[in-house]
C-alpha cells in the first residue's frame, strides 16, 4: 500500500486532477471577464468616456486579432462589432455583467463538485482498500485488534480526507502560479523590493516548518489518542456485564476522563502552537508591507526613487499575501492529511496479508477432496513463542473418522485450527490433496471442509441467512484491489451518485435477508436433514409455530391450517385435552377473556381498538348504548372497583399481598377508591362522559375467570354477544379493517400458525396442557404434511446481535449445522456443543457420523476433537495427544485401553 | 365456574381458616389459583419440595405413602379437604403422593400469600396458632394411644 498521500492520491486520480486543472484554466477568462466589466460599465456609459454628444455611438464585442500589433507591426481588426449608443451600451455591458456572474458561479459549482466527487470517490477506494486487507488479514492477527478501533480508522479517520483529495494537487498549482506572477511583476517594478520580498518569503518557508515540527507530533498523538479513546469505548461496552458486576463504572469513568483530558491538552496546544503559527505568517507578510512604506517613504523623500515607481510597486506587492497565505495553508492541510493517512493505514499497510489469488473467485467450482491431510512435522507456537505442539507427523484420508483425542494443553484444539486454516504452522508443512494448504484458495478450502468449534457469536439477521451465507456466493464479486487493479475494474459497479431527494438512506437497502426462494428445492431436503442432525429441527419447528404467516405463503398453506385446526377440534381420541381448551366460538361467551375481548373477539389492526382505547371508541360507545348497555356495564365498572376496594381496600400501600395478587396497581386502586366514593347511587344519566369512559375500561378489563367476582350472569353474556355481532356486521358493513375477527372457518394472519390451529385458550388451570398441546399440534402438523412449511417459517426467526435470541446450546448446534449444510468433505469439529449435556452432544456427533456413511465407507470424512472421551467406538481411528506430542494412534479398541490408563 | 364467595364459602369449612374473618378469607381466595387435573395425574410427588397448600373444590385425591417402596394408598380426600398445609407453614419435603382420582379441580394457596396475610392481619396468625395447636394435641394422643397399645 502507498505511504506517501500525494503519491496515493496522484496515482489514483490522476485524470481528474488533470481535468480539475483544464476546467480552472478555462475559468480564468470568464473570472477576469467578470471583474473587468464593472470597471468598464462605470467609466463607458456610466461617466460617459467615448459618449460625448447623445448620438455617439461606441462599438461592442470588437475583436482584434491576439497579438497582432507585435506580430505585424499595426493592429488588425477581425471584427468591427456593433456601434451601439450610451443607453443600449449600459444595458449591453451590465447584461454581459450578468452572464459573466452566472458562468463564473457555475464554473465554481462545477468546480467544487467535481473536487467533492473525485474526493468521495477516492476515500471510497481507500476505504474499501483498508476493508479489503482486512479480510486478507491472518486470522491470528484479527484476533489481536480492537473491532472498534479498526472500525474507527476505516469510518472516522480518514474521513477528513476526503476534503483534501480534490485541492491535492489544484491549489498549489493555481496560487504558486499567482504568487509567482506576483513575484515576477515586483522584481519587474523593482528590484529591492523583489529581492526583499523574497528574502522575506524564504525566511516564512524555512521557519515555518520548524515551528510545525511539534504541530505534527501532535497531530500523530491525537490521531492514536483517538483511537485508543475509540477502542477503549468499544471494550467498556462490550464488557458491560463486567462493569456492572464488578461496580466498575467509576473506574471506566475516571479512565475515559482521562482519555478525555489528554485529548484536551492534545488539541488545545495543537489550537495554540497553529494560531501561533498563523500570527508569525501574517506578521511577516505585513512586515513586507512595513519595510515598503519606510524604506520606499525614506527612498522618495531623499529622492533616490520616484513616487510612481513606489506606488506601482506597493501595487505590485498587494497580490502577493493571498496567495502564499494560500499556499501555506494548503501546506498545512497537506501535512496533516499526510500524517493522519500515514497513522491510518500504517498498521493495515505493515500487516502482511493473503495474496489476492486467495480469495480470487474461481470460475470453476471447487473439486472434492480426493486424498486427504498430510501433516509434515508441523509446529504451532502461542504468543509467547513457547511450543504449543512440534513435530507432528500424520495423514488423515478424506474418508475417515478420526478423533484427535486430549485435554486441554494437549494441543489438538490447535491442530484442529490448523486444519481449518484458522492458525498458521510455524514449521512443517500441511498438504491437502499432495498440495500446500496455504496456497490454496479459500474457495477449495471453504467450501470443501466444514468447520465448527463452541463459539456461540452470531452477527445478526436470521436462521435462513446465517445459513445461506455459508453457500457460495453467486452475486458479481467486486474485485480485490492489487496493485493491478485499476478503476476500469470497478467500472460496472458504478451506479450514478446520486439520491433522489426525500429517498431512504440508499446503505438502508443492503439487504443481507437471502432471497425470498431460498431455500430452494435444490437445497432443501439436505437443509432439513442437517437442522435435524444438528437437533434444531424442532427448535426452529416451534420458532415457527410462534410466528405470523406472511403475506408471501400461498393460499394452500392456509388451507392445511385450517384443516389441522378442523382436526384439533375435532379430536375427540385425545382425552387428555378435554376441557384443557376452549376454543374461540363467536357464539359463545368466554370467561377467560376481558369483556373487551369477547366483545371485539379479534386482534385489533388499528389502534382505537386497542384496549386501552376500546373505552372512549366511539362505535363501540354507540352501539353499546344502543344494546342499551352503556348503563349497566357502568354500573358494572362500579361494582368491579367496590369489589377491589373491599378485597384491597385494607392493604397498605406498599403490600406485597397487594403486587402479588395480580389485582390492581396502587394508583388504579386509590383512583377506584375515589371514584367509588364519588359515583356509589349514580346512574350512567348523571355520570360524566369522563367518569363513564373510566368505569367502562374497569369493567372491559374485567375476566371472569381471573377476578372471579360474578359479575357475568347468562343473560349479560347474551346481550354483549349481540354486541359482538353488531360490532362486527357494522365493521364488514363499512369494510373497515380495525379488527381481525376470530371466524372458526377463516385463516386468520395476525395469529401465530399456533394460534391459528389451535384457535382457543390453553385453560391456565391446567398445568402440563401446553406441553400435550404442544405435543398434538405438532403431530397434526406431521400429518398434515405442513410441518415443513412450518419449519420454514421458523427459519426467519431472528436471531438477535451477536446472536442473543439463542441459546448458547442452540447457537452451538446452528454453528454445527451451517458446517455441515455446504456438504463438505471433510467435516471438522472442534470441541464442538460444549453447552449441552453430554449425552445430547453424544447423540448428536453419532448422528453425523452416520450422514452419508452406508456402513462400509464414507463419503464425508469427520476429524473430531471430542469434549467426551467415552464413545470413541464410533471413529475408525483416534489419536491421542498429550502436551503437545502424539501419543498413540490406532483404532478406538487398542486406543482405550491406554487412555483408561491415562485416565486412571 | 366458581366464583370468590364460593371459593370464600368453602374456606370458611376448612377448620384451619373457620375463625378467619370473611374479608380476609376472599383475600385468600383471590391470592390462590385454581389448577385442575386429569385423572391419575400428580399433585406433587413424596419427598418433593413444595410450598402450597391446596383445598379441594371439587373431586378427588388419593394420598399415597412410598416410604414402604411400595406405593400404598393411605387415604382419598373428597371437597373441601385441605391437604399440603404442613410443607406449606415449614420446610419439609412433601409426606405422600396427591393423585387426581378422576377429574380434580383444586385451590392452590401459595405460602408466601399466607405469610403475608399472616404479616399484614396478624388476628389471622391466631385463629392458625389455635387449629395447628388442635391438631397438635390429638396427634400426642394418637401417640400415646399408639404407644400404649405396643406397651401393653
Amino acid at each position: 500500500m502507498e505511504r506517501k498521500l500525494l503519491k496515493y492520491i496522484w496515482r489514483h486520480s490522476k485524470s481528474q486532477q488533470l481535468w480539475i486543472f483544464v476546467i480552472v484554466l478555462a475559468a480564468m477568462p470568464v473570472y477576469f471577464l467578470m471583474l473587468q466589466l464593472p470597471k468598464l460599465i462605470v467609466n463607458g456609459p456610466i461617466q460617459g468616456a467615448g459618449f460625448d454628444t447623445p448620438e455617439a455611438t461606441q462599438p461592442f464585442l470588437a475583436l482584434d486579432l491576439p497579438f497582432g500589433e507585435l506580430l505585424t507591426g499595426q493592429s488588425i481588426t477581425l471584427f468591427n462589432g456593433f456601434e451601439l449608443d450610451r443607453l443600449m451600451m449600459l444595458i449591453m455591458l451590465a447584461v454581459c455583467f450578468l452572464v459573466a456572474v452566472f458562468a463564473n458561479g457555475y464554473f465554481k459549482l462545477y468546480i467544487n463538485t467535481f473536487k467533492g466527487q473525485l474526493g468521495e470517490k477516492l476515500l471510497r477506494r481507500l476505504r474499501y482498500e483498508l476493508f479489503d486487507r482486512v479480510l486478507r488479514y491472518p486470522v491470528a492477527k484479527v484476533r489481536r485488534v480492537k473491532p472498534s478501533e479498526i472500525s474507527s480508522v476505516i469510518k472516522d479517520e480518514v474521513e477528513p480526507l476526503g476534503l483534501f483529495f480534490g485541492d491535492a494537487f489544484s491549489i498549489p498549482v493555481f496560487l504558486g502560479a499567482q504568487a509567482i506572477t506576483g513575484m515576477t511583476f515586483l522584481f519587474l517594478q523593482n528590484t529591492l523590493f523583489g529581492v526583499i520580498t523574497l528574502g522575506i518569503v524564504l525566511f516564512q518557508a524555512w521557519l515555518i516548518p520548524l515551528l510545525r515540527r511539534r504541530l505534527l507530533e501532535l497531530g500523530r498523538q491525537r490521531q492514536a489518542a483517538a483511537r485508543r479513546l475509540s477502542g477503549r469505548i468499544g471494550e467498556y461496552v462490550q464488557g458491560m456485564d463486567d462493569v456492572h458486576l464488578h461496580d466498575a463504572s467509576n473506574r471506566a469513568r475516571s479512565q475515559i476522563w482521562e482519555m478525555l483530558r489528554g485529548i484536551l491538552a492534545i488539541r488545545f496546544e495543537l489550537y495554540q502552537r497553529k494560531f501561533f503559527v498563523k500570527f508569525i505568517n501574517n506578521f511577516l507578510i505585513q512586515f513586507l508591507a512595513f519595510l515598503f512604506y519606510l524604506l520606499g517613504g525614506y527612498l522618495v523623500i531623499t529622492g533616490r526613487m520616484d513616487l510612481g515607481a513606489l506606488v506601482a510597486s506597493i501595487a505590485a506587492y498587494k497580490d502577493l499575501p493571498a496567495p502564499i497565505k494560500g499556499i501555506i495553508d494548503w501546506d498545512q492541510q497537506r501535512l496533516m492529511n499526510q500524517i493522519r493517512y500515514e497513522q491510518a493505514v500504517d498498521d493495515f499497510a505493515s500487516t502482511k496479508v493473503f495474496p489476492n489469488s486467495r480469495q480470487h473467485v474461481e470460475d470453476q467450482p471447487p473439486g472434492k477432496i480426493t486424498k486427504g491431510f498430510d501433516l509434515h512435522g508441523i509446529s504451532v507456537l502461542d504468543s509467547s513463542d513457547q511450543p504449543v505442539f512440534e513435530s507432528i507427523t500424520n495423514s488423515i484420508a478424506h474418508n475417515e473418522a478420526v478423533a484427535i483425542v486430549g485435554g486441554t494443553d494437549s494441543g489438538a484444539e490447535q491442530v484442529a485450527e490448523v486444519l481449518a486454516r484458522l492458525l498458521d504452522v510455524q514449521a512443517g508443512k500441511v498438504l491437502l490433496d499432495d498440495n500446500e494448504l496455504e496456497h490454496l484458495p479459500e474457495s477449495q478450502t471453504g467450501r470443501r471442509i466444514g468447520y465448527a468449534d463452541s463459539s456461540t457469536y452470531f452477527a445478526g439477521g436470521t436462521f435462513k441467512s446465517v445459513l445461506a451465507e455459508t453457500l457460495p456466493f453467486e452475486g458479481d464479486p467486486v474485485p480485490i484491489i492489487s496493485d493491478l487493479s485499476s478503476s476500469a475494474d470497478f467500472r460496472k459497479f458504478e451506479t450514478r451518485i446520486t439520491v433522489k431527494r426525500n429517498a431512504k438512506d440508499p446503505t438502508l437497502n443492503i439487504d443481507t435477508e437471502p432471497a425470498a426462494s431460498w431455500p430452494d428445492a435444490e437445497i432443501w431436503p439436505r437443509l432439513q436433514l442437517v437442522m435435524k442432525s444438528a437437533g434444531l429441527y424442532n427448535d426452529v419447528l416451534e420458532y415457527g409455530m410462534l410466528r405470523r404467516l406472511g403475506t408471501m405463503e400461498e393460499e394452500s398453506i392456509r388451507e392445511s391450517l385450517l384443516d389441522a385446526r378442523r382436526d384439533f377440534a375435532n379430536d375427540t381420541s385425545n382425552v387428555q385435552l378435554n376441557g384443557a381448551v376452549e376454543f374461540f366460538d363467536p357464539d359463545k361467551y368466554s370467561l377467560q377473556l376481558t369483556v373487551g375481548e369477547n366483545l371485539i373477539f379479534g386482534t385489533p389492526m388499528n389502534e382505537t381498538f386497542e384496549p386501552e382505547n376500546l373505552p372512549a371508541n366511539p362505535l363501540m360507545r354507540t352501539i353499546l348504548d344502543e344494546a342499551g348497555l352503556l348503563a349497566e356495564l357502568f354500573n358494572m365498572g362500579l361494582e368491579i372497583a367496590t369489589n377491589n376496594v373491599e378485597l384491597f381496600g385494607d392493604l397498605t400501600e406498599d403490600s406485597l399481598l397487594l403486587q402479588r395478587s395480580g389485582g390492581p396497581s396502587a394508583e388504579k386502586l386509590s383512583a377506584m377508591k375515589l371514584a367509588v366514593d364519588r359515583l356509589s347511587g349514580t346512574s350512567a344519566a348523571d355520570a360524566s362522559d369522563e367518569d363513564i369512559t373510566a368505569m367502562l375500561a374497569l369493567t372491559l378489563d374485567y375476566s371472569e375467570a381471573q377476578a372471579r367476582f360474578g359479575l357475568l350472569d347468562e343473560a349479560l353474556q347474551e346481550r354483549l354477544l349481540k354486541v359482538r355481532e353488531k360490532i362486527r356486521e357494522t365493521l364488514e358493513a363499512q369494510g373497515n379493517n380495525a379488527v381481525a375477527f376470530l371466524d372458526p372457518e377463516h385463516f386468520n394472519s395476525s395469529l401465530t400458525v399456533l394460534d391459528n390451529i389451535l384457535f382457543g385458550r390453553i385453560d391456565p388451570r391446567r398445568i402440563g396442557a401446553r406441553d400435550r398441546v404442544m405435543r398434538a399440534i405438532k403431530a397434526l402438523l406431521d400429518a398434515r404434511g405442513i410441518s415443513e412449511t412450518v419449519f420454514r417459517v421458523g427459519l426467519s426467526f431472528e436471531l438477535g446481535i451477536g446472536g442473543s435470541n439463542l441459546s448458547n446450546g442452540q447457537a452451538q448446534k446452528l454453528k454445527v449445522a451451517r458446517a455441515l449444510l455446504k456438504g463438505p468433505d471433510i467435516l471438522v469439529l472442534n470441541r464442538v456443543l460444549s453447552a449441552l449435556d453430554s449425552e445430547e452432544r453424544l447423540g448428536i456427533i453419532r448422528d453425523i457420523l452416520a450422514m452419508g456413511y452406508d456402513g462400509t465407507a464414507r463419503d464425508m470424512g469427520v476429524i473430531c476433537v471430542p469434549l467426551d472421551s467415552d464413545q470413541l467406538d464410533q471413529f475408525d481411528r483416534v489419536v491421542l495427544m498429550d502436551n503437545g506430542h502424539i501419543t498413540a494412534d490406532d483404532t478406538p479398541d487398542k486406543v482405550a485401553g491406554r487412555l483408561e490408563a491415562a485416565d486412571g | 365456574m366458581s366464583t370468590l364467595n364460593d371459593d370464600v364459602a368453602m374456606l370458611r369449612k376448612v377448620p384451619l381458616f373457620e375463625s378467619v374473618d370473611p374479608s380476609k378469607l376472599k383475600l385468600i381466595a383471590y391470592t390462590s389459583t385454581q389448577l385442575v387435573f386429569d385423572d391419575g395425574e400428580e399433585v406433587f410427588s413424596q419427598g418433593s419440595n413444595g410450598t402450597s397448600a391446596y383445598l379441594i373444590v371439587r373431586g378427588e385425591t388419593e394420598i399415597i405413602s412410598e416410604s414402604s417402596g411400595k406405593p400404598v394408598v393411605v387415604a382419598v380426600h373428597g371437597t373441601n379437604a385441605l391437604f399440603g398445609e404442613i410443607s406449606a407453614f415449614c420446610d419439609v419435603p412433601r409426606t405422600a403422593t396427591v393423585r387426581a382420582r378422576g377429574q380434580l379441580t383444586v385451590l392452590e394457596l401459595k405460602r408466601e400469600n399466607l405469610m403475608e396475610l399472616i404479616r399484614e392481619f396478624p388476628e389471622v396468625s391466631v385463629e392458625v396458632i389455635r387449629e395447628l395447636a388442635k391438631r397438635l394435641a390429638l396427634t400426642t394422643t394418637d401417640l400415646a394411644s399408639v404407644l400404649d397399645a405396643k406397651a401393653s
